[in-house]
């Protein structure tokens, strides 16, 4: 179990029970047992194969960028969907929409998640309409993009903290 | 007005122009050179680019027209030429179509009369109530609208014109455009020879003395002279033949449907050849009611401009365009129109859900892989598992390390685990049915035509009037007057993949 300080460290919001539970996860995961998540090894997980938002999910994940989920990153990630904290879990929604995570949703960002979940079922112009709409209504500052506070006003009647619940390991 | 700006160059459908980015400026929707008139053309072309138009102007707007209506009689009184539309029903890129010099005629140089029902069921009744008006203020003597069944409190807040305002603008913005329906009049004399009114006639219809006793400044009444005029319907028979000269109109859960003896004594009584209205969808967008044979001028004639009714009827639009006493039909085809969500919904109200399962499923998946829990189960192994960490790490143990502690975690373990699956099993299931919901209501714009699934022999169905009845069929409890307790019903199911948010059929 390298990383012993690190792991102190991430505790976050998981005792240390939950900790060890996670590693373990971790390791399974870790197929090569390179000590690091490759992208493959959460697309290959069976029940996900379908799951049309794992790459979202990894590369927020992925903070350092570097293309793999290291142990820390894996308990960082979860830490901020775990617990009570309503403001985490707006900030991991809208991290899902801003893809190059600058703070902003650009209209192509929209347009590229939102297809990744609608697929054939709309045409390119059909959603394009709905993101411009969806922009201009959300748009207070007239940037002609969404920042975290105008995305927050948007969602504000949806109670998304609520609906990422997980009540822990 | 200048479109949505794209300043990160990601925008993907570059050859789609995006809609303007702020409402219409007020200097340039009242420019001083019309003095005081609204500017109609850009009016027109900005509100076909989805343009708004901020509260305070149509405040202004419909302040203005409400004036020129509330001078107007009960009935009113045109000579030809004069083009004469029907149902319009919020549809207003076809609205614009209808406009053109070729089909209905330009506003310029045309005189226009509107039978009704501007409002609900397509979602751009605003902006139909927005350029009509404009163009009114520009013709005030050569235009000229009716009230039809749809204008009024009780049908709007059913149906979806209230949503429409509430989400454009908001309560008292709708309940001006309320107070101003109130000023419609309700019936017009062409050439002093035919009636037009959106309905039809009724018992307490004698004369036009009738009409014009009536206070017409209020909610229309759920019976009587005023209900008639904007509810009842021509019988569906050949001859016109009813027994008795009415028949209670069940169909509309209101009003009569009248026959030939019934309309034939008024029209001769007046004076009068026919009675045109609009109020019931045709698959032509006209209907001739040769109640007298073939060689007669038809006793009522019906008009419907909204083609491709609600997005589901296939149907085509017409209007009337009167000339020297003679009078004509000019058909016209749909226009397409942008792509709406149900209700108006915006992308975050649409996705999230998803995106909070789909999150939910990639958490909970990563965290039991290699544990092979089912969904309501932990299995021994885990509770096995789960024991021995913790009495590895007593000493990281907060809690008192009695074996009772030890059987509450494991406990608790549990608990939290079948809590996350019962908490996905559950999105999945509101999320399946929401999206099913958008599946039944999304046929329609204002999510009233309810859908299902088709047995075998969709793909069969071509046939224009299969798919207008099908469509007329299912929606025909929408035709009915709302009462209090009512919410929208399914009647027949049917499946349409035109405009459907989902391509997927529904699971068996």
């Amino acid at each position: 179990m390298g990383n012993g300080q690190g792991m102190e460290e991430q505790m976050g919001t998981f005792q240390p029970q939950e900790i060890k539970r996670l590693y373990k996860r971790f390791q399974f995961l870790d197929k090569d047992g390179s000590g690091q998540l490759e992208p493959s090894e959460l697309f290959d997980v069976p029940e996900l194969s379908q799951n049309p938002l794992v790459k979202r999910v990894f590369q927020i994940f992925d903070k350092d960028n570097d293309g793999k989920i290291s142990f820390a990153e894996f308990i960082t990630g979860l830490s901020s969907l775990y617990g009570n904290d309503e403001e985490e879990k707006l900030k991991f929604m809208f991290k899902i929409y801003d893809i190059d995570q600058d703070g902003f949703i650009t209209n192509g960002e929209l347009f590229k998640v939102l297809q990744m979940m609608v697929g054939n079922n709309l045409t390119d112009v059909q959603l394009q309409q709905l993101v411009d709409r969806t922009i201009i209504k959300a748009d207070e500052d007239f940037d002609s993009k969404i920042s975290f506070a105008e995305f927050k006003k948007m969602v504000k009647d949806l109670d998304v903290a609520s609906k990422l619940q997980m009540q822990g390991v | 007005m200048d479109p949505l700006k794209d300043p990160a160059n990601d925008r993907h459908v570059k050859t789609l122009k995006p809609p303007p980015h702020r409402p219409l400026m007020k200097s340039l929707m009242f420019p001083d050179k019309l003095k005081n008139k609204p500017d109609w053309k850009l009016l027109k072309d900005h509100l076909q680019k989805e343009g708004r138009v901020s509260k305070e102007d149509l405040f202004k707007l419909v302040g203005d027209c409400n004036k020129l209506l509330k001078n107007e009689g009960n009935v009113i009184y045109i000579q030809d030429p004069l083009t004469v539309v029907g149902d319009i029903h919020g549809q207003y890129y076809d609205l614009l179509k209808l406009l053109e010099p070729k089909v209905g005629g330009n506003p310029e140089t045309t005189k226009y009369l509107f039978l009704g029902d501007f409002v609900d069921r397509g979602s751009y009744s605003i902006e139909v109530i927005i350029l009509l008006y404009a163009i009114k203020l520009n013709y005030p003597n050569t235009v000229y609208f009716l009230r039809g069944n749809h204008e009024c409190r009780q049908l709007t807040a059913f149906f979806n014109f209230k949503d429409e305002c509430l989400y454009k603008y908001d309560q008292e913005t709708y309940d001006m455009l309320m107070d101003s329906f109130d000023l419609f009049p309700l019936a017009c004399i062409i050439n002093s020879k035919f009636i037009a009114i959106h309905g039809g006639i009724s018992p307490d219809l004698k004369s036009l003395e009738d009409i014009k006793k009536l206070d017409r400044y209020h909610e229309p009444p759920k019976s009587g002279l005023f209900c008639d005029l904007l509810w009842s319907d021509p019988v569906d028979q050949d001859q016109g033949n009813l027994d008795g000269q009415w028949k209670g109109n069940e169909v509309r859960g209101c009003s009569w449907f009248f026959g030939n003896d019934a309309a034939s004594k008024f029209l001769q009584k007046n004076n009068l050849i026919s009675i045109i209205r609009a109020h019931e969808a045709q698959l032509d967008g006209y209907k001739m009611h040769r109640w007298h044979g073939g060689k007669d001028f038809p006793v009522v004639i019906t008009i419907f401009s909204a083609p491709n009714y609600c997005d589901v009827y296939n149907n085509k639009g017409a209007v009337i365009k009167f000339e020297n006493n003679t009078l004509n039909i000019q058909q016209f085809q749909q226009t397409p129109h942008p792509y709406l969500l149900p209700n108006f919904m915006d992308i975050f109200t649409w996705s999230i859900p998803f995106v909070a399962e789909k999150v939910n499923e990639i958490l909970y998946n990563l965290l039991q892989v290699g544990d092979q829990v089912d969904d309501e189960e932990i299995n021994d192994e885990d509770i096995k598992q789960f024991k021995e960490l913790t009495q590895q790490n007593k000493k990281y143990d907060k809690q008192s390390t009695t074996g009772s502690n030890n059987a509450k975690n494991t406990e608790k373990l549990k608990k939290k685990i079948i809590f996350v699956a019962n908490m996905i099993k559950m999105q999945k299931t509101l999320r399946e049915q929401s999206e099913s919901i958008i599946q039944l209501k999304g046929a329609c714009p204002d999510k009233r035509l309810p859908r299902g699934v088709l047995t075998a022999g969709k793909s069969a169905i071509m046939d224009a009037l299969a798919d207008f009845n099908i469509a007329k069929n299912a929606d025909i409890v929408n035709e009915k007057m709302p009462t209090m307790t009512q919410t929208p019903q399914q009647s027949i199911s049917i499946n349409k993949s035109i405009n459907s948010t989902s391509s997927k059929t529904k699971k068996k």
